[in-house]
């Protein structure tokens, strides 16, 4: 290992960060909790130069180079120089689950297929940030060993730089101030009808959108782009709920990760997003598009404000500090993460939309690089549908994750930005070519 | 030599490189040469066959053996006397060879059989040497506790993620009960009382060197602290 980062070195494991902690207890082969950055280049991968790549970017991100391990009191990631990360060529499908939890298992994969290469994330190591950063790194590295001359620039860590110990820090606990309240607790949000029929079946829908179309349409209207995309699924949700007969529930909600990193100075390289959670009432009778951006955007430049999020940090990391939880052994611990999650977590909102931002790449890349999009973990049961953003060369590519056969959210909401004159080109799926 | 493309996985495969480390294929292969037949293959038996062609094999040498030892007994001694200890032998081994053979990947059907063969091996030898009655007294009990000791070993080993001297070390404790059991037994069958006496030499022997493997596996395996698996 390089640099000053001694810390992970000399003890050889490191404690789950705060948002990692739920996810051992609940992660299974139908919940994986695995995201994937992936790219299509200009040419097939070269196989050796992507082993090369692999084995450098992994010198520069020790942290990753580790595997879950079950502790008496709580999971723990042992670092492992040996440990290789799985190389692969795709899967029938994307974002298949790690076997964390048999230990020795390092917690990404990097995913091959023809001109295709891609990162999946098990969350417990790192969000969309973090993953982002080794993507680009390795994209990098791998096209310099194709004999391209790229500099590291654009912010890409360059693999000789050194590793610093704040990269793995637990930043949630770092900013965790134990005199602050706890945000109200919210009501239970209506879930999409749709059907699962097939247990294992993860349909994916990509498309990509122009970055300055949509930044344009979303300044005419005061809002960001993120604003925009969050109204525009709201908006359809709407629509969806409008023409259901059960209507038990009136709260529209869609949960947004935000990357902390941009409020708060932090090089950490794991988990460190928070979400706003943006809504409707339907009780309050329906809403105009136009209602739902301005209620997005206030909603959005409230709850992001950073005195807001220093609540939700420390209703997050507040028990984990209790010492009668710390010294709960770890089986009671899975058992009350494992209720918790089902009885606060998913039942809180209706729809994910994660927008991990921009993956810069230098210009000398670009041309070797046709696209960059970003697939959000496939959605728990009751959710159904999850959709993630991430913008490259001026393109936007939104992906759905769909565990139904029932296309008609995707459908909806690629048709209203059509009707709103921007052009949406629908990328080719290579899962249901597998 | 120009770069090849893998049919498969769509990646290019440097110069010198004969199968795509992606899916362990050779391009040629998968281009559709797989029709060619080679020598290789034809005599390439799956595992299971080649476990069903050894079973065969078996059959036929204890059938052998078994006739041979009742063919001596009956010419030398005119009757049956030491072959039916020799077959009820060379049976028994022959069923065990016939458990692994279909049985391998049933672990239930494997264990069933083993114990069910092992006790009526035991049984026809206690028959077959009267008139002390050994079976049900020190047979049966050892026997049982024998097979139930080596599932339990056996369950152990598939459970341990990392493996090294801590094998060693519940093979010395399972040794050790096993040593109580046949002590405790043999007392009970033989002296009507129990007196644990050389076993407990046995036990106070192995557990402490148990002890010490399962310090030397799980403390000193990475030259750590045990603070990642107790840190509150």
């Amino acid at each position: 290992m390089k640099g000053k980062n001694t810390e992970l070195k000399n003890k050889g494991w490191m404690s789950l960060d705060n948002a990692a902690k739920i996810f051992p207890p609940i992660i299974s082969k139908s919940l994986s909790s695995v995201f994937r950055i992936g790219s299509v280049l200009s040419e097939p991968v070269k196989i050796s130069a992507l082993n090369r790549a692999v084995e450098e970017t992994c010198q520069r991100f020790p942290y990753y180079l580790t595997s879950l391990h079950r502790g008496f009191f709580w999971y723990y990631l042992e670092y492992d120089k040996d440990i290789k990360p799985s190389v692969v060529v795709e899967d029938s499908r994307p974002c298949v689950a790690f076997p964390a939890k048999k230990g020795n298992y390092v917690l990404f994969r990097v995913v091959v297929f023809r001109n295709m290469l891609s990162v999946e994330f098990l969350h417990i190591l790192t969000d969309g940030g973090g993953a982002l950063e080794f993507f680009r790194t390795l994209l990098v590295t791998y096209l310099r060993n194709c004999g391209y001359d790229i500099p590291y620039s654009e912010g890409i860590i360059d693999p000789s730089s050194p590793v610093e110990n704040s990269e793995t820090e637990d930043s949630y606990s770092k900013y965790f101030r134990k005199e602050v309240p706890f945000p109200p607790k919210l009501e239970n949000a209506w879930h999409l009808p749709f059907e699962i029929t097939e247990k294992e079946h993860l349909g994916i829908i990509q498309a990509e959108v122009s970055v300055i179309d949509l930044k344009n349409i979303s300044k005419e209207n005061n809002v960001t782009i993120t604003e925009y995309l969050a109204s525009v699924y709201l908006f359809v949700l709407q629509e969806i709920w409008k023409s259901e007969k059960r209507k038990d529930k009136h709260i529209l909600r869609l949960e947004i990760p935000i990357n902390m990193r941009r409020s708060y100075p932090s090089k950490t390289m794991r988990n460190f997003s928070l979400f706003v959670l943006p809504e409707l009432d339907l009780r309050l009778g329906f809403f105009t598009f136009e209602e739902i951006l301005k209620h997005v955007h206030n909603y959005m430049q409230i709850q992001t404000d950073k005195k807001l999020l220093s609540k939700v940090i420390a209703r997050n990391v507040k028990p984990e500090r209790n010492i009668f939880i710390r010294t709960a052994p770890i089986f009671i611990k899975d058992l009350v993460l494992s209720v918790a999650f089902r009885k606060h977590g998913v039942t809180k909102y209706s729809g994910v939309l994660t927008n991990v931002g921009i993956a810069s790449m230098p210009l000398e890349a670009r041309k070797h690089i046709d696209n960059i999009c970003m697939l959000p973990p496939p959605p728990v049961h009751n959710l159904k549908v999850s959709c993630g953003a991430l913008s490259f060369n001026d393109r936007l590519c939104i992906s759905f994750a769909n565990k139904t056969l029932n296309t008609e959210l995707e459908r909806e909401f690629f048709s209203f930005l059509t009707g709103k004159g921007l052009k949406v080109r629908i990328l080719k799926n290579i899962w249901d070519e597998k | 030599m120009k770069n090849r493309i893998c049919p498969n996985c769509g990646v290019i495969l440097d110069e010198g490189l004969e199968i795509c480390p992606l899916c362990k294929t050779s391009p040629e292969k998968a281009a559709g040469k797989e029709d060619e037949v080679y020598a290789s293959d034809i005599l390439h038996l799956s595992e299971k066959k080649s476990r069903i062609q050894a079973w065969e094999l078996s059959a036929i040498i204890a059938f052998s053996a078994n006739l041979i030892c009742i063919i001596v007994d009956m010419v030398i001694l005119k009757g049956f006397s030491w072959s039916l200890y020799a077959v009820t032998a060379i049976t028994g081994l022959w069923l065990f060879i016939t458990s692994f053979a279909f049985f391998l990947k049933r672990p239930v059907l494997l264990g069933t059989s083993l114990v069910v063969t092992t006790l009526s091996m035991l049984i026809i030898f206690d028959l077959l040497s009267p008139p002390v009655n050994w079976f049900v007294g020190i047979g049966l009990p050892v026997s049982v506790s024998f097979w139930i000791l080596f599932a339990i070993y056996l369950l152990i080993l598939r459970r341990l993620k990392l493996k090294g001297f801590n094998i060693l070390a519940y093979a010395f404790i399972e040794l050790s009960v096993f040593c109580i059991i046949i002590d405790l037994f043999s007392d009970l069958a033989l002296k009507n009382s129990i007196v644990i006496d050389w076993s407990a030499i046995t036990a106070a022997t192995l557990v402490p060197t148990a002890g010490v493997l399962f310090f030397m596996h799980y403390r000193m395996k990475r030259g750590k602290d045990l603070g990642s698996f107790f840190h509150v």
